[in-house]
């Protein structure tokens, strides 16, 4: 059995959508709610650039060693041990320039996400101030004499989410 | 060098000593400014209540990263120069004193 929507159940409906929004909106900006984009890839930047530094610092310093390792000045087990020690500590800082390379991919993919998210959320708080606008000169305008007889007026598009199908205004009850 | 002889350039030790002190120098400018960038303003990771954990952690880990750099600025501008320079000390060290049993 079906039962029309009545004008209180619109108000309530209106209640509902209106607190979901509130809450929404006192979390802060719904453009940034999932992260700031800019931030996150300006952090990315940073880590990539360090990892770049530390790579072109490491060639230096082998390229120093090495001028006096292998160009005769210095040779004898103790260069040999320089030699093995520098090696490894630039294996080292390879390795600590790959974990910055690593942390700036991960923040530019939380980046791209967070703009996804921000996106989205914003098309859903938009949704839902047009939403409310909507319903609520809809309830303004419902005639009295209608109620309990046939469905409210309600303007086309109300409770329509951009890309969704108009949803109905009756519902099921038992 | 085959035999456990060596050969050796004290002035290159020092000399190289110097060139490390100087990259030592451009990672200690390289932390400067990674300590600087890596100060995520408020919001950087979203406003939901999840988002502090995740800045949390991110700073930790920018943390670890700058202890990285400056440990690796404290070898290579510190301690490896230092190391250079006391083998090139001890190289002179031995040469001046097997030549005093020679007079």
């Amino acid at each position: 059995m079906t039962e029309v929507v009545q004008a209180p159940d619109l108000q309530a409906l209106i209640a509902t959508i209106a607190d979901v929004k509130g809450w929404v909106s006192r979390l802060g900006d719904p453009s940034r709610l999932a992260g700031d984009p800019a931030s996150l890839r300006r952090l990315s930047i940073s880590h990539r650039e360090t990892a770049a530094s530390l790579r072109t610092l490491t060639r230096l310093g082998f390229h120093d060693a090495q001028s006096v390792t292998q160009w005769g000045a210095w040779e004898g087990t103790a260069a040999n041990s320089f030699s093995a020690y520098w090696t490894e500590f630039a294996n080292r800082v390879e390795d600590l320039a790959s974990r910055h390379d690593q942390m700036a991919s991960a923040l530019s993919g939380v980046a791209a996400e967070a703009e996804r998210l921000n996106a989205d959320l914003l098309s859903v708080h938009e949704a839902l101030s047009r939403w409310l606008s909507l319903a609520a000169q809809s309830a303004l305008t419902i005639d009295p004499g209608q109620v309990g007889r046939g469905p409210p007026t309600i303007a086309p598009g109300v409770g329509q989410a951009p890309g969704r199908a108009p949803r109905g205004r009756e519902r099921e009850s038992r | 060098m085959e035999g456990g002889g060596f050969r050796i350039a004290p002035d290159a030790l020092i000399q190289l000593a110097a060139e490390l002190e100087q990259l030592g120098e451009a990672i200690s400018r390289e932390a400067a400014g990674f300590s600087a960038s890596a100060q995520p303003p408020a919001g950087t990771f979203g406003l939901l209540p999840e988002a502090e954990p995740a800045h949390r952690a991110y700073l930790e880990t920018a943390h670890g990263a700058l202890h990285g750099l400056r440990v690796l600025q404290a070898a290579v501008g510190t301690e490896v120069p230092a190391a250079l320079r006391i083998s090139a000390a001890n190289y002179l060290t031995t040469d001046d004193e097997s030549a005093a049993g020679f007079r």
